[in-house]
């Protein structure tokens, strides 16, 4: 998958307006640490749900929002370092 | 790489202390060359007349009385201790065996101070120490076998701006707040450093530190240096000084201790500082962040 494609569906799946370079260039700027915890975060709301996709992806949504707003960062950056995140660690 | 950090500081000092003479003589001109008049006068007297016996017990005086001014922050205590001794040293006629015993007394005496110093320092850290050991109370090693870890601990801090009867004042602390033996060399060295730059109560930082210790899930690739690293830079980066940062830390950790979110309530902190709001809003504020449903 190239970054442009892995941008698009980060786009797609929380309804960000971000274009692709500002994706990467936000997912290049996320502190280490802070990466780490906002990906637990999402994690323990994205199991806490656990429903299928077509119950849960609107759920997933909200949630990705959620906690990009609280930690500053666009839902679609959330979203790429979270997958990121869970290929490294699940 | 070269260390120039006596001479600079040296040279620094004359800076200031030049340009104090500076401010001095613009606002009492008058004052300062009466003062200069005063001490050329002196100073050609006393090399002229006195004997090197009196320079040398004049020094002594005035050593003294600087020792006790440090000490006391009394300029009338030290003054006055300065007085008595050149009133002394003035009017005694001092012979060569007269001034070996003031001598030697005085060394003796300044000597046993300094012993009585040291071995009172040493006393009241190894009650300390011994107290933290206690307290901790470890069930694989005995209190004295804690109390060396604990003390090997301490002495492991380099440039240690702390003495070390406040390391162990905090090794205290953190003993009785249950911290984990294997964080406290940690945790001493952020004391040290916060210390170091923003001169707030050790003891006021030894409480932050452990309260961040403790409410800190640590994952794999981050360490606990990167945490306070983190928090370092935001505390330098907000709009508040270090003692503010201290006391919306102190009104809010409840928060932090419920959620264990460190670095997103540490964010918060600083983005409120950053969002001008009054104080009394701080719980709020953070509780409304900081705590996910």
């Amino acid at each position: 998958m190239t970054p442009n494609q892995a941008a698009e569906i980060a786009r797609t799946m929380t309804g960000s307006v971000l274009s692709d370079e500002e994706i990467m260039i936000g997912v290049r700027k996320v502190n280490t640490i802070v990466k780490e915890e906002c990906c637990r975060q999402v994690d323990k709301l994205l199991q806490k749900h656990n429903l299928p996709f077509e119950k849960g992806y609107f759920l997933a949504k909200e949630d990705f929002n959620k906690i990009a707003q609280r930690y500053k960062m666009d839902a679609a950056v959330m979203f790429w370092i979270y997958m990121e995140w869970l290929g490294q660690n699940k | 790489m070269k260390d120039n950090s006596i001479p600079d500081s040296l040279h620094n000092s004359i800076k200031a202390f030049l340009s104090l003479l500076k401010t001095m003589y613009r606002s009492m001109p008058l004052l300062m060359i009466v003062f200069t008049f005063l001490i050329v006068y002196l100073a050609t007297k006393l090399s002229s007349n006195a004997t090197t016996m009196v320079a040398i017990l004049s020094a002594v005086i005035v050593i003294s009385s600087i020792c006790i001014y440090v000490k006391s922050n009394n300029y009338g205590e030290a003054v006055l201790a300065l007085s008595a001794g050149l009133f002394t040293v003035y009017t005694v006629e001092w012979t060569p065996s007269l001034f070996i015993g003031f001598i030697v007394v005085w060394i003796l005496f300044t000597v046993t101070v300094f012993f009585i110093n040291s071995v009172r320092i040493a006393s009241k850290i190894e009650s300390i120490l011994l107290d933290a050991a206690i307290s901790l109370g470890n069930r694989e090693q005995t209190d004295k076998e804690t109390k060396k870890q604990l003390e090997a601990i301490s002495n492991s801090v380099k440039n240690s701006v702390l003495m070390p009867d406040e390391r162990a004042e905090i090794l205290r602390l953190f003993c009785f707040r249950k911290i984990d033996i294997d964080k406290m060399q940690t945790g001493l060295h952020w004391v040290n450093i916060y210390f170091g730059i923003t001169k707030i109560p050790y003891m006021d930082l030894a409480s932050f530190v452990s309260e961040v210790i403790k409410n800190t899930t640590l994952y794999a690739g981050i360490t606990i240096d990167n945490v306070f690293d983190y928090i370092y830079v935001g505390m330098r980066n907000t709009p508040a000084s270090p003692l503010e940062y201290i006391d919306i830390f102190k009104k809010t950790r409840h928060i932090l201790a419920s959620t264990k979110n460190t670095i997103l309530y540490f964010q918060t902190l600083n983005d409120f500082f950053s969002s001008g709001q009054l104080i009394n809003k701080v719980e709020e504020y953070v509780e409304s962040i900081v705590v996910i449903d």
